[in-house]
């Protein structure tokens, strides 16, 4: 989890990684981690993402690769499309209001190029989001007693929930439903639902 | 309100990478490029050259695919790119409703040998993306004699907490491409007998022959009642928009190219048609039509449709996205498991499927692989 640091960073003052597009990679391979910490550095950075982000709490949820469609300049064969053009997109959840912020990077031009503000869909889940939503469960006696001897040694899986209903406990939260398993079965009771929004921890019965 | 993004990209962009100018040429390096000619052993007669990747959130992505049809022929663009834009599965009683792509940001898994053989012409790419390369039946047949076909499949499977999802491409040696999702693995725990739907929703970015000047129409069959005759038309999608699908009219999106044409002078197209066993109407307005024909704008990449659509923009003759989506009814029965206790689940519900086939037409200048 991590909150913008928005006065330590001047705008534009970004330091970047020197190597962009090691040497053979290929137009559509997968993101380097150079390319990824580069994307991180620059939207953080980036006037519009800080503005839309403020101060409140939010967590970096994904960083993936796209391809973009660049401007032709010869549109007679054989080189009748150009190739493609190496991006990033990068995607925060903000707590503060439940919406996301989506950022565009053009890795060749090393610049953010469009910046979203999203209400209209899901936002993933950061890896640290449900590294916590385990955390608060298993640190949750009552829970524990409910999971039997040993709770550490089942495996968890994990479920986003997303409510529709004003009444939902979660609507407009960022909760999480965590799922445990020993062995190919699955504990069918209780419902474990994390709000990572206020860190609490609930069980219901179905 | 629509992002209106490739203008300003593109007023910015001289960067193109130097290698990639030219369609056909390799995009992307080993082990996510799949050069598979056919027949398998050759001598070549058509080519696929295929990038993929996954990425979290997203599974199995065709980053781009290039055909050949003949070997004197030049690699033709298909895909710009292709994958599944998310996964939306409501619980018939109103809950939960989860987008299993968008929501969670889910990985594929480790594949092993168990699950992709040598034996069906199995190699495992990356640990995660399944490569079979096989017979895949009859292309034709004529009085016992005839010609059977192959294909090169790709597959992965999304581990989506309890299920996992298949996402399977597959690219034909006709040129023929065909996608499907699969859902399989372990029913909700809480509610394991519940019935629902598994909602793929694809995103197809068809760039025929590069990606200017493409157009989609309607392919439309009807039958002349009371009469005997029927007829077919084609009629053109001038604006984005959202259809729906009607079996009874066999509708087929038609992409074409606006100068792509084989050798016979005859106009080629791809025509996108859905394999399906049912059609969903849920509350969300996504789902209140079955196909949706937009403008390519990188940034619009989920299916918050019918946004996309709002004010509607010109699609002939430009760079244009298809958006598709299928359903699974995924009714429970014995055989998806049992309780083994009063709180533990277990068993796996078999893979049920949803998908669509992209067919050639046009394309060759007569029966490919004949005699």
């Amino acid at each position: 989890m991590c909150r913008l640091h928005l006065l330590s960073a001047a705008a534009g003052l970004v330091l970047l990684p020197a190597v962009l597009h090691p040497q053979g990679a290929r137009p559509l391979d997968p993101l380097t981690p150079a390319e990824i910490a580069m994307t991180r550095e620059l939207v953080r950075a980036d006037t519009q993402v800080r503005r839309l982000i403020g101060d409140r709490r939010n967590v970096l949820t994904q960083i993936s690769f796209l391809a973009l469609k660049s401007e032709a300049t010869d549109t007679t064969a054989p080189t009748r499309e150009p190739g493609p053009v190496r991006a990033a997109m990068a995607t925060y959840y903000v707590y503060d209001g439940d919406f996301g912020v989506r950022a565009f990077v053009n890795l060749a031009k090393r610049a953010v190029v469009v910046v979203q503000r999203v209400e209209e869909e899901p936002i993933p889940m950061a890896p640290e989001e449900i590294a916590t939503a385990k955390r608060l469960a298993l640190a949750d006696s009552g829970l524990r007693r409910r999971l039997g001897p040993r709770p550490e040694t089942l495996r968890v899986e994990w479920l986003g929930v997303t409510a529709v209903d004003t009444s939902d406990a979660c609507y407009h939260r960022r909760c999480v439903q965590l799922l445990f398993r020993r062995g190919r079965a699955f504990l069918s009771r209780p419902t474990v639902i994390i709000d990572l929004t206020n860190r609490t921890v609930r069980t219901e019965e179905r | 309100m629509r992002t209106r993004a490739l203008a300003l990209l593109m007023a910015g962009s001289a960067i193109v990478c130097p290698s990639a100018t030219a369609t056909g040429q390799q995009l992307c390096s080993s082990p996510y490029f799949v050069e598979q000619s056919f027949p398998i052993g050759g001598p070549a007669q058509t080519t696929w050259r295929i990038c993929w990747q996954t990425q979290p959130g997203w599974g199995l992505m065709i980053t781009s695919a290039h055909f050949r049809k003949s070997p004197t022929s030049p690699f033709m663009r298909v895909f710009w790119d292709a994958y599944v834009s998310d996964i939306f599965v409501p619980y018939h009683p109103g809950s939960p409703r989860f987008y299993d792509l968008s929501g969670f940001g889910f990985d594929v898994t480790s594949l092993t040998a168990a699950v992709c053989p040598a034996g069906v012409g199995g190699a495992i790419l990356a640990g995660r993306v399944c490569k079979e390369v096989h017979d895949r039946g009859l292309m034709w047949e004529d009085d016992g004699g005839g010609h059977r076909g192959q294909e090169v499949v790709l597959w992965s499977a999304i581990d989506a907490a309890n299920y996992n999802y298949i996402v399977e491409w597959t690219f034909r040696d006709d040129g023929v491409i065909m996608g499907r999702l699969g859902a399989t693995a372990v029913n909700l725990p809480g509610i394991p007998t519940i019935a629902h739907m598994h909602n793929a929703v694809w995103r197809l970015d068809i760039d025929l022959n590069g990606f200017w000047g493409d157009a989609a129409h309607l392919g439309t069959h009807t039958e002349n009642l009371p009469g005997n005759s029927a007829t077919d038309t084609e009629p053109l999608i001038a604006t984005e928009t959202g259809l729906e699908w009607d079996d009874l009219a066999f509708n087929s999106l038609d992409v074409f190219d606006a100068t792509l044409k084989n050798g016979r002078g005859d106009p080629t197209s791809y025509h996108f048609m859905p394999i399906r066993s049912g059609t969903a109407r849920h509350a969300e307005p996504f789902t209140k039509k079955d196909f949706w024909v937009t403008r390519y704008h990188y940034s619009e990449r989920r299916p918050t449709l019918p946004s996309y659509v709002t004010p509607p923009e010109n699609v002939s003759n430009t760079d244009i996205v298809v958006w598709y989506w299928g359903s699974i009814h995924h009714v429970p029965r014995d055989e998806d498991g049992q309780y083994v206790n009063t709180y533990y689940w277990e068993g796996e519900a078999l893979v049920n499927w949803t998908g669509f086939m992209l067919k050639p037409n046009n394309l060759f200048d007569t029966t490919p692989f004949f005699p």
